[in-house]
């Protein structure tokens, strides 16, 4: 089943065409690595798929549903949930606070009391559970990361975007945290779409299928250890030889 | 959290209203500075449901305030002779909030989808531009305004009016700042308190998260304008008796309702009565003991407020409190 439809997406940015007619789909339950290098169009990506810009030309599907155009907030209830590259907290209030607002506005719709406790589940998930009652402004980097994890899942969503989420992670809690992903995406069937620049190590750990982009153009999508290893690819990455 | 816990934070805000009450009521004239104090406390209260809560700032909104005095000068200035008794005052208040409530969509509308500096720059001209209008345009009296004594001495007797005036506007106040504590609480307690919270720390990444921003702000902005409707047809218009223009549409109660509310500590409930308190007292001794001065408080207070207490005292004291004493201040 398919979740996430991509039609010949273009977003232009002035001369700049960050997002080139790129297309792709989701399907329900399945695991993406979007990798690519630093400028080629990743976050654009992301931002046109969660209606923080409109993309220029192409259609956005999601369930079946046309969601070029639908603005941002109306798009989380429908079951789409992210993460950011630099984490956004809401840094006056609680981590348990932070975690309730994406219960409470997200898919999962719930009340503010039963966005409390969901909170508390979801904090216990990830580990930060003795953080609750800290402000998230004060977290350490990989804590508010974590935490933002958390806040996306308790969204309930269909479609979770991590966007670079296990950047500065050491390799045992990258290790933990793809476990945790594993594990929430058969629980509750979310197709995961994670986004990473070098993790490739943490990519092959835990994406079905992997799409590379390159100067906002989809250079190339399939297997991940086949696409990884295709001479395209590692000429992206490590440059062509030049003797 | 318990029941007790969400509503604990009201319990020291009825506390200093009742304290002043008590002040008032036993000391002789202690009324008139009381009232004084309870105007700025209500005044920062009402404006707390806006600034407080989104973090935006509206610097026409006094032209609320006005709004609500021109609504119970109208309602009585027209309505006199129709031998309402009390419902007079009851017909001036709806008027009041509904007058005040329909700007604040027709400003809300637009300059809501204005972000930061520039929603503070498009509400400066609210306030002069209605002033204008209403002088050019001779409305509601243009600027000689509506005087409205002789009517209230008609209606109720010359006693019963100088009561009112005296007293019964006073605790009109008192009611609506209870009333507005308590709205502010309710909106704290609900998913519109947490929409507002993201809105005013992240607004983006609010938007993420799935909340229809403009529909919440938009919200907050008529609450928190209906209660200055209020306070503009009771503390302006019963306690006075007249309106004029050059006297309601003044930026200044604008800067000091800022002021009350960073002093305080905003988006808290407790905050824009002690930041009220603190302000009222100031300015009430002040314009005593130094007279014409009490304005130049203003700017190093706010001077003062931004650097050394950039979350106001209850959000300074907040800080300290670790605990079930954090719930008292919320």
């Amino acid at each position: 089943m398919e979740l996430l439809r991509l039609e010949n997406v273009t977003k232009r940015f002035g001369g700049l065409v960050a997002v080139n007619k790129v297309s792709f789909t989701v399907e329900k339950g399945e695991a993406i690595g979007i990798v690519g290098p630093n400028g080629s169009g990743k976050t654009t990506l992301y931002n046109l798929i969660n209606g923080v810009y409109f993309p220029g030309e192409g259609k956005i599907y999601f369930e079946g549903q046309d969601i070029t155009e639908l603005p941002t907030h109306a798009r989380a209830p429908l079951g789409m949930a992210r993460t950011f590259q630099i984490p956004r907290p809401f840094g006056g209030a609680t981590t348990r606070e932070n975690v309730a607002v994406g219960a409470m506005f997200g898919h999962a719709k719930a009340s503010v009391d039963d966005a409390l406790e969901m909170a508390d589940e979801y904090l216990k998930m990830v580990e930060i559970y003795d953080k609750r009652d800290v402000e998230a402004a004060k977290l350490t980097p990989l804590e508010k990361r974590l935490m933002e994890v958390a806040r996306a899942l308790a969204m309930k969503p269909k479609l979770l975007l991590l966007d670079e989420v296990m950047a500065g992670m050491n390799p045992s809690d990258i290790d933990r945290l793809i476990e945790l992903l594993k594990r929430v995406k058969e629980e509750e069937d979310i197709s995961i779409v994670s986004m990473v620049e070098h993790l490739m190590h943490a990519i092959t750990k835990f994406a079905e299928r992997v799409i590379v982009m390159h100067q906002g153009e989809k250079l190339i999508e399939g297997p991940t250890m086949e696409v990884l290893n295709n001479p395209k690819v590692v000429e992206i990455y490590l440059g062509k030889k030049v003797v | 959290m318990t029941l007790y816990d969400k509503y604990a934070s009201l319990i020291p805000v009825l506390l200093i209203y009742a304290v002043l009450f008590a002040i008032g009521i036993s000391f002789p004239g202690m009324w008139q500075p009381v009232a004084f104090i309870m105007f700025y406390i209500t005044l920062g209260q009402a404006f707390n449901i806006f600034l407080g809560l989104t973090g935006y700032v509206d610097f026409g909104y006094v032209a609320f305030l006005a709004l609500g005095a021109y609504g119970m000068a109208i309602a009585v200035d027209s309505l006199g002779g129709a031998n309402l008794g009390y419902g007079i005052i009851l017909v001036g208040l709806i008027l009041a909030i509904l007058m005040a409530s329909i700007l604040s969509v027709a400003v809300g509308a637009v300059a809501l989808r204005l972000r930061g500096a520039y929603f503070a720059i498009a509400t400066i001209g609210v306030n002069e531009g209605f002033r204008y209008f209403v002088e050019g345009a001779r409305l509601w009296g243009g600027s000689e305004g509506i005087i409205i004594s002789g009517d209230m001495r008609n209606i109720f007797g010359r006693e019963t009016a100088n009561l009112i005036s005296t007293f019964v506007s006073d605790i009109l106040v008192f009611i609506i700042a209870i009333l507005a504590a308590i709205m502010t609480i309710l909106i704290m307690n609900r998913r519109m308190g947490y929409a507002l919270m993201a809105v005013r720390e992240d607004e983006d990444a609010a938007k993420v998260m799935g909340i229809n921003v403009t529909k919440y702000k938009v919200m907050a902005f008529i609450t928190s304008a209906s209660f200055a409707g209020l306070i503009g047809a009771s503390a302006w218009t019963l306690k006075m008796t007249y309106v004029f223009p050059s006297d309601v549409f003044l930026i200044t109660y604008t800067v000091e309702a800022i002021v009350i509310v960073m002093l305080g500590g905003a988006g808290t409930l407790l905050g824009p009565v002690i930041g009220g308190l603190i302000y009222g007292i100031l300015k009430y001794y002040l314009s005593i003991t130094l007279p014409g001065f009490q304005l130049l408080i203003l700017a190093p207070l706010l001077i003062v407020i931004v650097v050394a207490f950039p979350d106001g005292v209850v959000g300074a004291v907040r800080r300290k409190v670790t605990g079930s004493a954090r719930k008292y201040l919320r």
